[in-house]
């Protein structure tokens, strides 16, 4: 703990600051980076993400941080970080979205995986029609083609 | 027909809710999901078609083992589509070694010739 007392700022795409300790700035790997390659100013500015989930990723790298920080109790720590990403994660579809691609451009590993994680389980019993829509992806296929492919993957649309 | 089109598009942007997901991203979670829900995904687009069809992605396939008189032949084939008449060499099976390995001896029988026999190298289920 004692050798992270420096503070870094972190500054949003709005322009504010989040003032987090270096060991939980170095969780995102773009800062962690640039910190290694000489950058000493103590203020990174963002720009890709909002304030909103800038704070919410600062808040699941600080819980992280915390965490690998105490010594001793592991099984508990770990069990307890895991109810805390479950929690953290369970929010709505955008949000889930800008922070995958937030901790994507971060380069926040564990957050990238649990929030791919958690599309994946949402969307793995839907229909193409309701995973269009909340990618909002245009669907591209002519109402033949559909058809063909639809055909090629019928064992998979029965329950 | 196409101006109600136009219009939905247009109000999607309007909502600009949700942010489209690069490809890499999109790869990411596809591939976390199970054989039925990639191949019912197929028809979301034909960009995430191309994405579950590429023989990178990674995803269940039937090993099969052909041996005729001393010779040993192995191929990999998609685990569900049977009219694919892609088929991977043994090479490819070693990069994929990790990967999962479903069976389904229904397909296997419908695959079969005459002395096919399936081998599931690792079978385990993750």
């Amino acid at each position: 703990m004692s050798e992270s007392n420096k503070k870094i700022s972190l500054i949003s795409s709005e322009g504010e600051a989040f003032e987090v300790s270096e060991a939980v700035a170095r969780e995102f790997e773009i800062v962690a980076h640039m910190l290694e390659d000489g950058c000493s100013g103590s203020s990174i500015p963002i720009t890709t993400v909002d304030s909103n989930i800038l704070g919410k990723v600062i808040e699941y790298c600080t819980k992280h941080v915390e965490v690998g920080n105490v010594e001793g109790n592991s099984e508990k720590a770990e069990k307890d970080l895991e109810e805390f990403d479950k929690r953290f994660i369970a929010v709505e579809m955008n949000t889930l979205f800008s922070l995958i691609l937030a901790a994507n451009y971060l380069n926040v590993k564990g957050l990238l995986n649990i929030g791919c994680q958690k599309v994946a389980d949402t969307i793995k019993d839907m229909k193409p029609e309701e995973v269009r829509s909340i990618f909002n992806i245009e669907n591209d296929y002519t109402p033949a083609e559909e058809e063909v492919v639809r055909k090629e993957n019928e064992w998979a649309f029965q329950p | 027909m196409e101006p109600k089109e136009k219009k939905k598009r247009k109000t999607n942007c309007k909502k600009s809710r949700i942010q489209s997901i690069p490809t890499d991203l999109t790869i990411e979670i596809l591939s976390r999901l199970p054989e039925k829900s990639v191949a019912r995904f197929s028809c979301v687009s034909k960009l995430w078609s191309s994405i579950t069809s590429d023989p990178s992605f990674p995803r269940s396939r039937l090993l099969l083992c052909f041996q005729k008189h001393n010779d040993l032949f192995v191929s990999s084939i998609p685990h569900h589509n049977q009219n694919s008449n892609r088929s991977y060499s043994s090479s490819l099976f070693a990069g994929s070694f990790n990967l999962h390995w479903r069976l389904s001896f229904v397909d296997a029988h419908q695959q079969s010739e005459q002395s096919i026999f399936v081998a599931n190298p690792v079978g385990s289920l993750s």
